[in-house]
């Protein structure tokens, strides 16, 4: 589990935590039922306040990454694989339409933009 | 959420200050950091918190308890760290330690012997003997083994160089992972609570000008800066405290929404820190 | 409370053996004086003992410490009470050995060995002074009550001092000593009782007072 915290960052430290965690949870590195330290424990490890880190597992819980058992911990949510197949995809989706824009601004069409991508994905083959 | 500690209109008349009825609460299991210039109050209100000085009104409140009716009970689950630490310099770390452990009901001196072997404290010493640090830690040392449910600390980090200071919001992350404990910790060296604290009480001239949660105030609040020719005297309001030279200008601003309004995104906005939130505040006050 | 009483003697534990010493000066300097040296050395050490505990209190802040333990500020005050009734064993101790150690060594001095006489005067003054020393250093410390202190001490020591040695002269001892005995035909030991119930009520009085001074002290 990594997680980087940015003090100059203008983006919440909690939200901070969250982004992370969520990337960590969708690139499956942190697998469904995966125990999670205790905000306590997180908050000593990333030198923040108990505050922040309970902050962020209230967000990850209300968006349905994780779950927190009373007494046990919190945990990485079982998802549904439809789910976490879509939210993947709205990822690509999003990375996909930065590139596009990207393209744009440069002047290319279309078909060069695609001839590219082919040549990229083959590349990754 | 439970309260450890209460602080409900506490007023205190001295002939040149006051403490005019201030208020704030400390939940279980969090730290508060206690902020301020020197002279704001802040040890009158410890003082006051420990029945060492008389209140003049309000009231105090400890595990939900009142601090004077229940004043021995209290004590027994409370840990202090004065910034002097009033041991008798004469008496050695060990006997200073068989004369306090005796007054706590739940001394233990496994816990003791466990904090002396980490802070490397010589117990054959006398306190004269110690480093301003090692006073400090000694005190430390003595708070945490009665199984204190709230540590009070008084400007415990001042004097001290950075490494000790560093130490001690590792001892304090230490002592947080137990959901049972609070910690209430004054400093005016705000760089030792920017981490740890959850909770941040400001108090000015006797007065609490803000206390809520840090991340709270951090999040809330925004440093602008920018050309001389952007302020008018409509936008100036805004600004909790502002400094402007012949050029530009820097100054606070206590809601982030506000900026776009004015500025229309002219100026540059940073995050504060909290020395810049105490600082705006205690000289905007001066100027207005 | 018995670690409070035991920590006074623990601070000032160079004093103890200063007072010891200082017994055996006492002995050599005030033997010309009649019947002067118990009582000097009992309340010259007693005296030292009280100032040098609270002198501890006050250099190193201590009394913010102890106030912020669990215990209560009655209890603080009964001890420094005790204190007084511990230090006067202490004296009366320690002047007994000095003067054995100088008999037993032969040395050639006019020793003044206690007598009942001699510990009932000294634990009357004592009281007397502790009565009111101890209500004002309670309230304002040690530094503050410094000039009061001095003033006490002149009172305390040297009057007693005066009368007593006055009272040694032939002629008007023997009137004094023998006009009370023969008023209240009392025993030597009734008397010293009565003298020590006296100073004892004294005392309680005094820490009655001191307790609620010491309630309302301010640190």
């Amino acid at each position: 589990m990594r997680i980087i915290i940015s003090n100059s960052s203008n983006e919440p430290i909690y939200m901070q935590i969250v982004n992370q965690l969520k990337e960590l949870i969708l690139k499956d590195e942190l697998k469904a039922g995966y125990a999670l330290p205790s905000i306590r424990n997180l908050a000593r490890e990333l030198q923040v306040s108990v505050i922040t880190t309970k902050r962020a597992y209230e967000e990850l819980e209300r968006e349905g990454f994780i779950e927190t058992v009373q007494g046990k911990g919190s945990f990485v949510a079982a998802h549904n694989k439809e789910m976490l197949r879509e939210k993947k995809l709205s990822i690509a989706e999003e990375k996909l339409g930065e590139a596009v824009l990207f393209a744009k601004s440069l002047g290319l069409s279309l078909d060069e933009l695609i001839e590219l991508l082919q040549l990229l994905y083959e590349e990754e083959e | 959420m439970e309260n450890i500690l209460e602080v409900i209109n506490l007023r205190k008349n001295f002939n040149k200050f006051a403490l005019k009825d201030i208020s704030f609460t400390l939940p279980k299991g969090y730290i508060m950091g206690f902020i301020g210039p020197n002279g704001a109050g802040k040890s009158t209100t410890i003082k006051l918190i420990m029945n060492l000085l008389k209140k003049d009104g309000g009231q105090i409140k400890v595990f939900g308890k009142d601090h004077i009716q229940h004043e021995k009970e209290i004590k027994q689950h409370i840990g202090f760290v004065y910034d002097e630490s009033h041991f008798y310099d004469e008496l050695t770390l060990d006997e200073t330690k068989k004369f306090i452990a005796p007054f706590y009901k739940s001394w233990d001196d496994h816990v003791f012997h466990k904090y002396i072997k980490i802070f490397q404290l010589p117990l054959d010493k006398k306190i004269k003997e110690l480093s301003k640090g090692m006073k400090m830690k000694f005190s430390l040392a003595l708070a945490l083994s009665h199984d204190a449910k709230l540590l009070i600390m008084d400007e415990p980090t001042s004097g001290l160089d950075p490494i000790v200071r560093s130490e001690l919001l590792d001892i304090l992350y230490e002592i947080i992972q137990d959901e049972e404990k609070s910690v209430f910790f004054s400093t005016h060296i705000t760089s030792d609570l920017e981490k740890v604290a959850d909770y941040i009480t400001f108090i000015h001239e006797g007065e609490i000008v803000l206390s809520m949660a840090k991340d709270d105030i951090l999040d809330n609040y925004c440093i602008v800066k920018g050309g001389i020719d952007l302020l008018d005297t409509y936008n100036q309001k805004a600004f909790v405290g502002i400094r402007k030279t012949q050029y530009n200008f820097q100054g606070l601003i206590d809601c982030r929404e506000k900026v776009q309004n004015l500025f229309k995104g002219n100026v540059i906005i940073e995050k504060p820190s909290l020395e810049d939130i105490m600082l705006y505040i205690v000289r905007g006050k001066q100027y207005a | 409370m018995l670690n409070l009483i035991l920590k006074d003697l623990l601070v000032q534990k160079k004093s103890l053996l200063f007072a010891l010493g200082y017994c055996f000066f006492l002995v050599f300097a005030f033997q010309s004086m009649e019947g002067t040296a118990p009582v000097a050395a009992t309340i010259a050490v007693v005296y030292l003992l009280i100032q040098y505990s609270f002198a501890y209190d006050d250099k190193n802040k201590s009394e913010i410490m102890l106030n912020s333990l669990p215990i209560s500020r009655k209890d603080i005050v009964l001890a420094k009470y005790l204190s007084v009734l511990l230090y006067i064993g202490l004296a009366t101790v320690a002047y007994m050995f000095a003067t054995l150690v100088i008999k037993m060594i032969n040395i050639p001095l006019k020793v003044q060995f206690l007598s009942l006489q001699t510990i009932s005067i000294s634990f009357f003054i004592v009281s007397l002074m502790a009565s009111f020393y101890l209500p004002v250093v309670l309230k304002y410390g040690y530094l503050k009550s410094k000039m009061f202190n001095i003033v006490m001490f002149l009172l305390f020591f040297f009057i007693p001092m005066g009368i007593i040695s006055l009272n040694q002269k032939p002629g008007f001892s023997l009137s004094v000593n023998m006009s009370l005995k023969d008023a209240i035909s009392w025993s030597n030991w009734q008397i010293t009782l009565l003298v020590i119930g006296f100073s004892l009520l004294m005392m309680c009085v005094s820490c009655f007072i001191s307790i609620n001074i010491y309630n309302n002290r301010e640190f």
